[in-house]
């Protein structure tokens, strides 16, 4: 087996679950038209519906986050053909999920239960199924996939982590496909507790990144799924590359357990720059973290100024929160299939909510209306993004993507049409 | 049949129907192919091949139905499907 070293790997599936519905077309399209499905401070999926894909006893067997996850997952294989069966052998496919809190609300009631009842009155299954690992394990199963599969988590950046995790796995030679996932699934009291005390979540239950108005970050829930494979085999099998990861970056702040360093996250976007050979000028589009917490936009914005010196004013840099809410463990997959969407489409989406920019943040933020990406940043008919991910405990983790501009399906938004206006900004 | 360590039930009844007792017992075994034929009130625990994790999950659905947490114990010396109706909660 020969390492591939800085190859790209191949997207040929994308799936999402997210607040604003299932299907990764319809997170972007609903980004694109200004829909905000937050609600009461939370991003809920309020009308997933695990049984339209799953058996009953699927939905039994399996918590909230891997309910989403598999769904999601089914929407990534189909696009990539592993429906009708795996393309390599088995023993050469993966799956790597990540997620911040798993079954939490899950353990939360057992242990309610057994403080109440006793050690006897524990539901094993739900417990296990509840587990860290319990997506990558679902998936494994469901597709038969016999290689390398984990949890993982990296807090907020674990979805790109899960990402990156992959695209290693396959650069280096261990495995030919690899389910590259994040998921989180709910909010429960204990965390709703723990980011309240910290002052992290908004008191007002409005996203509003980059603005002078922001008061925080706003939870969400739902799950990203990404296949990728070996660029080579999948063009060899006749598969439809939908784009491709060309860089990855992770590192740790090393100081502080909730406070961003904006240098270690330039540090970070750094390494994915050049792990792709991608000069900062080469970027058309960066997806930001993007939290609308006090210190997340200062530090992200000076991060970027770092490490894109002049182009950070340039390129055009938008948050999906002020949609969906922060998925937590989701975010960086959900994210990294919307900057796929976004360069596919040559279209920078809007950064919704977005009404007045705080002193010093200073880039371009696409506020409220999305626009095309300009054609000086795109190469060969190609346009490279960036998309961010920062955690609790100092994780930062940044992808860089490439895609064919017009590669389009028929679900995508022609992006020479009207902006739509930004709506129901929460 | 349903192993447990102590023989002490004496919480109420979990107020389990036979149907719904022959339901849940039929749903965990849905996806699997068997020579038991149709689960009925009288079909043998014993012949269904329940793993501890079948057990699990079967005690998961009956305690959904039944609103509260079953008593494990109170599984002991069950040998058929419509045994299941004697299971008490903690």
């Amino acid at each position: 087996v020969t390492p591939l070293q800085n190859e790209p790997v191949a997207i040929t599936g994308i799936g999402c679950v997210t607040p604003l519905g299932s299907g990764a077309e319809t997170l972007y399209r609903g980004w694109l038209a200004g829909r905000c499905a937050i609600e009461a401070g939370f991003g809920r999926c309020a009308g997933f519906d695990p049984g339209a894909v799953l058996t009953a006893r699927e939905c039994r067997r399996n918590d909230r986050y891997v309910q989403m996850t598999l769904v999601a997952c089914e929407e990534a294989a189909s696009q990539a053909g592993w429906i009708e069966g795996v393309p390599y052998e088995p023993d050469r496919l993966g799956s790597v999920v990540a997620t911040a809190f798993a079954g939490q609300h899950t353990f939360e009631t057992e242990l309610d239960k057994m403080r109440a009842k006793g050690a006897l009155a524990v539901a094993p299954l739900r417990v296990l199924m509840a587990a860290p690992n319990a997506a990558a394990v679902a998936i494994a199963m469901r597709y038969g996939l016999r290689g390398e599969s984990f949890g993982l988590s990296g807090a907020c950046a674990g979805g790109a982590q899960a990402v990156g995790a992959g695209m290693r796995l396959i650069r280096a030679g261990a495995l030919d496909g690899v389910v590259v996932a994040g998921a989180d699934a709910e909010f429960t009291g204990l965390g709703q507790a723990t980011y309240a005390a910290l002052g992290a979540v908004s008191p007002t239950g409005r996203c509003l990144p980059f603005d002078r108005r922001r008061d925080g970050m706003v939870p969400g829930e739902g799950a990203g799924v990404l296949v990728i494979e070996n660029a080579d085999k999948a063009r060899a099998r006749g598969a439809t590359l939908l784009g491709e990861l060309v860089g990855y970056g992770s590192g740790n702040d090393a100081y502080h357990l909730t406070m961003p360093n904006p240098a270690s996250q330039a540090r970070t976007i750094e390494t994915a720059l050049a792990d792709g050979g991608v000069a900062p000028e080469d970027l058309a589009y960066v997806n930001a973290h993007g939290t609308g917490t006090r210190l997340n936009d200062v530090s992200e914005t000076e991060a970027l100024k770092r490490a894109l010196g002049g182009h950070a004013h340039r390129v055009p840099v938008s948050s999906l929160k002020s949609s969906i809410g922060h998925l937590q463990g989701g975010a960086g997959a959900v994210e990294a299939i919307a900057t796929l969407l976004a360069l596919r489409d040559g279209t920078a989406p809007p950064t919704l909510s977005l009404e007045e920019p705080d002193d010093g943040l200073d880039l371009d933020y696409v506020p409220g209306v999305r626009r095309a990406l300009d054609p000086a940043h795109i190469h060969g008919g190609r346009a490279r993004g960036l998309t961010n991910s920062f955690g609790l405990g100092g994780h930062n983790a940044s992808l860089v993507l490439r895609a064919s501009v017009g590669a389009r399906s028929e679900a995508s938004v022609d992006p020479v049409q009207a902006p739509a206006p930004a709506t129901a900004l929460t | 049949m349903l192993e447990t360590t102590e023989q002490r039930p004496a919480g109420p009844p979990a107020g389990i129907t036979v149907e719904e007792a022959v339901r849940a017992v039929a749903e965990v075994l849905e996806d699997r192919v068997g020579d038991w034929g149709e689960i009925c009130p009288s079909t043998p625990l014993a012949g269904l091949g329940l793993d501890s994790f079948d057990v699990a999950e079967l005690f998961m659905i009956l305690e959904e139905l039944a609103g509260d947490p079953i008593d494990p114990r109170s599984g002991d010396g069950l040998t058929i499907v419509g045994d299941l109706t004697r299971l008490r909660l903690l």
